[in-house]
């Protein structure tokens, strides 16, 4: 195990380095932390970027089982030998695993194949009594005990950290193609929604940003007029697959007085590359019914705005669930003030998955704080195990 | 019955009605069974319609530290819905309305009590339908899906339950409400809605499920594999799962359960076979059509005699009513039916099929296979006559040994019935002590007395043990007048 006493950095290279690591933070009642970013004495901050050993890999069964420190980049490109892909499309590729579950952080293709959520079929992790325990296993349909990994994915670490993982693959997909489609306003966006969710179609990403992103697309490729919006459509499939997706596609958009714009193959790789990797940093997220947030995305544009911030967004179009980028960034009392203009509106979640912030970082839980104050205190009785919810601290630290 | 019941069912017969209350013995007979083998018998059987009333009888429990076990259509197969230490058996399915179907935004809000075919029946006018679609469908409950986490054969695209569940809603058996997701996919915090799902009645009963509404399929091609050999068949899964098909669902019957099928069903099986494959492949035509002969080409190099397409929706049909009526088909050839269910990777189906084959000669039990070949989701099904002395004790001992080998092989030992009372004493095959201390926590955490649902999903001995624990733990957080005596 590589150590730093002097700055409480502890680099475990194995599962079982982690749990003494855990064991000795509840022997010294010292916190951990997985957030880079915070270097005080106070607590240990666990580097998991060693985990790196492959459990086991079935190509024939389609799983494999890995340990968090490796990242999608990695195992894609062991997978990619025997054509199998995990749908993992994250913003920044050199994520480590862990850091995807702990955060649950997904991309385009959650459109297609789900998210971690749906295809994580087991998991490791040492708990805040300090041993190493697992749930779910290595087959694709399991319901033995409980279902602890919903528990680990998304919580930030609260209650384990999470040391290896087990995945169930998918075949490489069939050739793609994309289609982007300009939109002229959030009605017309509404409406290419609601005619591809309708239809047969079942696009593999399904994508709408607001016109920031113009950028990204080739000039010589931008359709003549200006577009707000910019709805984005992946498909999977052989020719006749790609035929059926554009002749659609195609009435749809002229439904909105629209068009498409084929991103050609030999540029398609590269285009989605760019899109995941936007924007670069501090996003806050919102989610919302999917119909319902795009009542809800123009109203924080127009609150945006009205603060003199520059606004733009990304994210899943057939899902619900967007990225926001603001310049400068928003202070919290922007937050706390759209988040109340959002609540009349129906089920909105905007939140600050970034670094600490002063108002609760996730913004209001989706179950309440009073239980989950139990549950933690009964999964992390010691206090060590990160708090990003703020259930033990008053307001938490992300 | 104690001065508690009897104090407690006339509080709840004055609150629901008698017509909502089941006291008598003859009455509450009838609840003493699931579709398993398992029997017990509870003190009471209460059928709340109304999420206040649901409060009132967790209250009452509460009150009166009873237990509580909830129960959908009580057509699962591990016992999850029986109360095996007595107590008040929360009957969920007369809180069956559909709250809403929202179209628009892809979702549907229930009650746990409406019929999991019922919402599909609902939302097919919009060419929508729930895709979890247990044998069970016309009668079993979407609160009892969400219980057991249940599957399918078409799981093996669309998911289990758990995929398709958003929100839930749910009473603590302290009363306490919690809400967990919604009908947006990415609420803020950690995913209890997730946790909930196929917890078993053991964290609690819920009374409000957010799920997706899925999209009809424009074309559907199913395939009936004919072969001389159940290793044929099973070799043919494997080369369809590695070659990277990813069929609706694909279903293997072995001669022995298809031959009882056709006697009941007449599903167009063909007699002489040694198994059969049931494929089915969804998405547009332009998808099906060559994903159709992909299929037919890889069940053909692997050994398939034969392999049918059916010609048309009516034969589809059929094919897929002696798939879902098989256990009530089985039921033809013995008194008794022990259905079980076990997980192993999909490359050792035919490695496991001789093992059971094995077992099932050592027992001197008849066995059949039926089951979602697809996932690697076994139902062994063992016949059995339950009147003859010492049968039961030897189905049940040989069903274990078999399940034993699904663990054995990196399996798991319930696919989609869940642990309930029946596989209880099974958890240390695939989980380690520490592996189960965290489950106790988990459950402390929900249910600090262990008065809901006990004796079900982690072995007895150690629920004691946590429950004593868990006061410890919960002491700081609980008002003075939570804390009672244990029931278990």
């Amino acid at each position: 195990m590589t150590t730093a006493s002097a700055s409480n950095l502890a680099a475990p290279a194995s599962p079982a380095e982690v749990q003494a690591c855990l064991q000795e933070a509840i022997a010294r009642f010292t916190p951990i932390s997985l957030d880079s970013s915070i270097s005080d004495s106070s607590s240990i901050r666990l580097d998991l970027s060693q985990l790196r050993a492959w459990r086991f890999w079935e190509p024939d069964d389609l799983t494999c089982g890995v340990e968090a420190g490796l990242t999608p980049r990695d195992v894609q490109l062991r997978l990619s030998e025997q054509r199998l892909f995990l749908p993992f499309d994250l913003p920044s590729p050199d994520f480590s695993l862990g850091a995807a579950l702990a955060g649950n952080h997904s991309g385009p293709l959650r459109q297609g194949y789900g998210s971690l959520r749906d295809f994580v079929i087991g998991i490791e992790f040492v708990t805040g009594s300090g041993e190493l325990v697992k749930a779910g296993g290595r087959v694709v349909k399991n319901v033995a005990g409980y279902d602890s990994m919903k528990l680990m994915i998304g919580s930030r670490g609260s209650f384990g950290i999470i040391t290896a993982v087990n995945f169930r693959l998918f075949p490489a997909p069939a050739p793609t193609a994309t289609w982007l489609v300009p939109c002229p306003g959030w009605e017309a966006a509404k409406r290419f929604r609601a005619a591809v969710m309708a239809s047969y179609l079942k696009p593999i990403a399904f994508e709408l940003a607001s016109s920031v992103q113009s950028a990204m697309v080739p000039p010589e490729l931008a359709p003549p007029h200006h577009a707000q919006l910019w709805a984005l459509v992946r498909c999977a499939g052989e020719e006749p697959v790609h035929h059926r997706y554009q002749k659609e596609l195609s009435e749809f958009a002229r439904q909105i007085s629209s068009q498409l714009v084929a991103i050609p193959e030999d540029r398609e790789s590269r285009f989605w590359d760019e899109w995941n990797a936007w924007p670069a940093s501090a996003p806050l997220s919102f989610s919302a019914p999917p119909e319902l947030a795009l009542r809800a995305l123009p109203l924080l544009a127009d609150h945006a705005r009205s603060a003199g911030l520059a606004f733009g967004f990304q994210g899943r179009l057939g899902l619900g669930v967007y990225r926001l980028a603001l310049r400068p960034a928003p202070a919290p009392e922007w937050i706390l003030a759209a988040r109340s203009l959002l609540a009349g509106l129906g089920e909105t979640w905007l939140t600050v998955p970034g670094a600490a912030s002063p108002l609760n970082a996730w913004g209001p839980l989706a179950t309440s704080r009073a239980f989950l104050r139990e549950l933690k205190q009964h999964l992390d009785p010691h206090h060590i195990l990160p708090d990003p919810f703020g259930l033990i601290t008053e307001n938490g630290t992300a | 019955m104690s001065a508690a019941l009897q104090s407690a069912s006339a509080e709840l017969t004055a609150r629901l009605g008698s017509a909502a209350v089941f006291n008598q013995p003859v009455q509450r007979m009838l609840y003493e069974y699931d579709g398993g083998v398992d029997t017990a018998l509870p003190d009471l059987v209460v059928f709340p319609e109304t999420r206040e009333q649901l409060q009132f009888v967790v209250e009452t429990a509460a009150r009166y530290e009873l237990l509580l076990v909830p129960r959908g259509a009580g057509t699962g197969l591990s016992g999850g819905a029986i109360a095996r230490h007595g107590g008040i058996l929360v009957a969920l399915n007369r809180m069956r309305r559909i709250l809403a179907l929202d179209y628009a935004n892809q979702r549907a809000r229930v009650e746990p009590g409406v019929v999991n075919l019922e919402l599909s029946n609902a939302a097919a006018p919009a060419g929508y339908y729930f895709a979890p679609d247990p044998s069970s469908q016309q009668a079993c409950t979407i609160g009892g899906n969400v219980a057991e986490n249940s599957g399918g054969p078409h799981t093996l695209a669309y998911g289990v339950t758990v995929n398709h569940v958003t929100g839930l809603e749910a009473i603590l058996p302290d009363g306490r409400w919690i809400s967990a997701g919604g009908a947006a996919l990415d609420t803020a915090g950690p995913d209890i809605a997730g946790l909930l799902t196929g917890s078993e009645g053991t964290l609690a009963i819920v009374a409000a499920i957010t799920v997706k509404l899925t999209r009809r399929p424009e074309a559907a091609r199913t395939l009936l594999a004919i072969y001389d050999s159940i290793d044929a068949a099973a070799i043919s899964v494997s080369a369809i799962t590695s070659a990277g098909l990813i069929p609706a669902a694909l279903e293997m019957l072995d001669g022995f359960t298809l031959r009882a099928v056709e006697d009941y069903i007449h599903a167009g099986y063909p007699r002489d076979s040694a198994a059969v494959l049931l494929i089915e492949l969804e998405g547009l035509e332009e998808e099906v059509e060559p994903g159709m002969h992909a299929v037919r080409r890889l069940c053909l190099q692997a050994g398939a005699r034969e392999v049918q397409l059916a010609r048309d929706a009516e034969q589809r049909q059929r094919l897929w009513k002696g798939r879902k009526h098989a256990f009530g088909a089985a039921g033809r050839i013995a008194p008794s039916l022990y259905v079980m269910d076990g997980v192993i990777p999909r490359t050792r189906i035919a490695e496991l099929l001789r093992a059971a084959d094995e077992i099932a000669r050592r027992y001197k039990i008849q066995l059949g296979n039926i089951f979602h070949a697809g996932d690697g989701n076994l139902h062994p099904l063992v016949f059995f006559d339950q009147r003859q002395p010492g049968e039961l004790d030897r189905a049940v001992a040989a069903s274990r040994e078999i399940i034993a080998a699904c663990a054995a092989v990196g399996g798991s030992i319930s696919g989609e019935h869940g642990i309930g009372m029946e596989k209880d004493q099974l958890m240390p095959l695939i989980f380690s002590e520490d592996d189960l201390d965290f489950m106790h926590r988990i459950r402390a955490a929900f249910n600090p007395q262990g008065r809901l649902n006990p004796g079900k999903l982690l072995p007895e001995f150690r629920a004691c043990r946590e429950t004593m624990n868990s006061w410890q733990l919960n002491a700081p957080f609980s008002s003075s007048d939570s804390v009672v005596s244990p029931n278990v």
